[in-house]
């Protein structure tokens, strides 16, 4: 009797969440569309919904508060103005995380050229990167980290941001990404051979906590 | 050695202590202004279409009055030669 009653519960939860995941999959389709339309109010709620996110992934590819900040206004603009675009194959957040890391890159790409051409910029070196979420027992280590993500190439600089910085499950990094899980997997073993390796330059200039 | 990799484990498990930060109010303000701005700036498709077409009346207009204009000097240069040829005019 009571095995019955765990596996009606059981049941019971799982339609429950699959009730709650159909919901806010399909609220936040309606809410795309409201936006094609032009609708503003539309619009509020799907900033409210993911704006951290998104200058959260812009905090961690431009290591720049100023720059995370206009990556996200750049990405929300596009959102309204292609809203009409968007085909529900995928996820609205997926959408939105893929324009997210895009806008990032070509930012990053259109700053470097600028300071490729500006000759007073030409021996320009990033300060230290100090992220706001950051608690002081983490601050050096945080820095060094970002540091080390500098370095990396494109795609696993991207597969790191999305999986050990945001914390998105494997296959949703592998839809931002539009990749396979495989791919992903691989990328994210470079990555973290590659970091090793830059961050084993920093180790004899530690600095010895007693 | 174990140290090392101990350090560089510790420096990559950071990732996991940052805290999700906000962007600030004013962000928001500035994509709306930015969606007004691009709303001015775009020029709707019937202005164009009416400027493609205002400016193809304008060329063929100019191309007709060149090639009309060329023709008739063609043929005033005709007759002036006729004109010319003879000077004597109170034989």
């Amino acid at each position: 009797m009571n095995n019955k009653n765990v596996s009606r519960n059981n049941v019971f939860f799982v339609y429950l969440h699959l009730k709650l995941f159909l919901e806010g999959f399909l609220s936040e389709i309606d809410l795309i569309q409201q936006i094609a339309n032009g609708d503003k109010r539309a619009f509020r709620e799907l900033y409210d919904l993911h704006s951290a996110k998104v200058y959260n992934i812009a905090l961690s590819y431009s290591q720049d508060v100023s720059d995370a900040e206009e990556i996200t206004q750049d990405v929300f603009t596009s959102i309204f103005k292609y809203a009409s675009k968007f085909k529900s194959e995928s996820k609205v957040s997926t959408w939105i995380y893929r324009i997210t890391v895009n806008t990032a890159l070509n930012y990053q790409k259109k700053k470097k050229r600028a300071r490729f051409f500006s000759l007073t910029d030409s021996e320009y070196e990033k300060p230290d990167f100090n992220h706001p979420g950051t608690i002081l027992e983490y601050q050096e280590q945080n820095q060094l980290l970002f540091k080390a993500i500098n370095t990396l190439p494109e795609s696993q600089k991207s597969a790191f941001i999305l999986s050990y910085i945001e914390e998105n499950p494997r296959q949703d990094v592998a839809d931002i990404m539009d990749t396979s899980l495989k791919a992903v997997e691989s990328l994210l073993h470079r990555a973290k051979a590659n970091l090793r390796k830059e961050l084993e330059k920093y180790y004899p200039n530690r600095r010895i906590v007693k | 050695m174990n140290e090392k990799n101990k350090w560089i484990d510790d420096i990559i498990e950071s990732a996991n202590s940052l805290g999700r930060v906000e962007p600030r109010s004013v962000v928001f303000d500035n994509i709306l202004s930015e969606i007004e701005a691009e709303k001015i700036q775009r020029i709707p498709l019937s202005k164009i279409r009416y400027s493609i077409a205002a400016a193809i009346i304008i060329v063929s207009v100019n191309i007709y009055s060149v090639l009309d204009i060329s023709t008739n000097e063609s043929n005033q240069s005709s007759t002036d030669n006729e004109l010319i040829s003879n000077y004597n005019i109170y034989e």
